[in-house]
């Protein structure tokens, strides 16, 4: 089942800027390997301070509490921000990780990039 | 611990020698024919108990070990995680699930667990977990 991966290369995928949105996509497996060094990346590219940040996790297939704690704390310091941050295309097994953990009330989720855009 | 037929397996306190036991113990899952969910299940609470042990338990200490000890077979997964920290409270943990935690970054690794395992409990000092993930078989 596992996808390998477990490092910032094969989590971050691909960076787009499109005037002040940023769209970040990662690919593979969010876990206590990868999720410092994501944090990392997250971060800097909040201080970008991009009006709308989102995250496309349609080839993320796993995710830890660790990669939870990355997500949460990049949402607050968009919120601080004034900024925007969307998840967008959950693997059904990562979605129920937010559920379980009620991170569906606070984030917003959407099922294509295209409707994270419009 | 009980002994019989377990397989220990003992790791200093490094997330790289964590992945390998965790993938040794998953691929074992998978040699037994657990259910893909179930593959998961064990890979997140392998996950989160063994960062525990290693971040808080042993505070990330190289010289602390953490100690393996479990079975596999076609029906179920046993596995104890222990740390050579002080132990801590579970029933102590905050709840991240009512609206005023839902913003803390962390303190969600317990709740995981215990949402996909079949049975999670700590020893009395509190560092050592015991889990067990039944096979669901499709």
């Amino acid at each position: 089942m596992a996808d390998a991966g477990g490092n910032i290369q094969n989590i971050i995928k691909d960076i787009t800027r499109e005037g002040d949105v940023v769209i970040v996509k990662l690919t593979g497996e969010i876990d206590m390997h990868s999720s410092t060094e994501l944090r990392g990346c997250l971060l800097e590219i909040t201080q970008e301070r991009p009006r709308l940040l989102v995250i496309n996790m349609e080839e993320v297939l796993f995710l830890d509490s660790s990669g939870l704690a990355v997500f949460v704390e990049t949402m607050q310091q968009s919120r601080t921000q004034g900024r925007q941050l969307k998840l967008v295309g959950l693997h059904p097994r990562v979605r129920s990780i937010f559920e379980i953990s009620r991170l569906m009330d606070i984030f917003q989720i959407y099922d294509t990039q295209e409707e994270a855009l419009a | 611990m009980p002994t019989q037929s377990y397989r220990d397996i003992e790791i200093p306190s490094d997330y790289h020698r964590a992945k390998e036991v965790e993938d040794a113990i998953i691929d074992s899952a998978q040699s037994h024919g657990y259910h893909e969910d179930d593959l998961f299940a064990l890979r997140l609470s392998l996950e989160e108990a063994l960062t525990n042990a290693i971040r808080h338990g042993n505070a990330g200490d190289r010289e602390k070990k953490v100690i393996l000890r479990y079975y596999i077979n076609e029906n179920q997964a046993d596995i104890y995680v222990a740390d050579e920290g002080p132990g801590f409270d579970p029933t102590a943990v905050p709840d991240p699930t009512i609206t005023e935690n839902l913003s803390q970054p962390n303190g969600r690794g317990i709740l995981l667990m215990r949402a996909y395992m079949n049975l999670v409990e700590y020893n009395d000092t509190g560092n050592v977990v015991h889990m067990v993930k039944l096979n669901s078989k499709p």
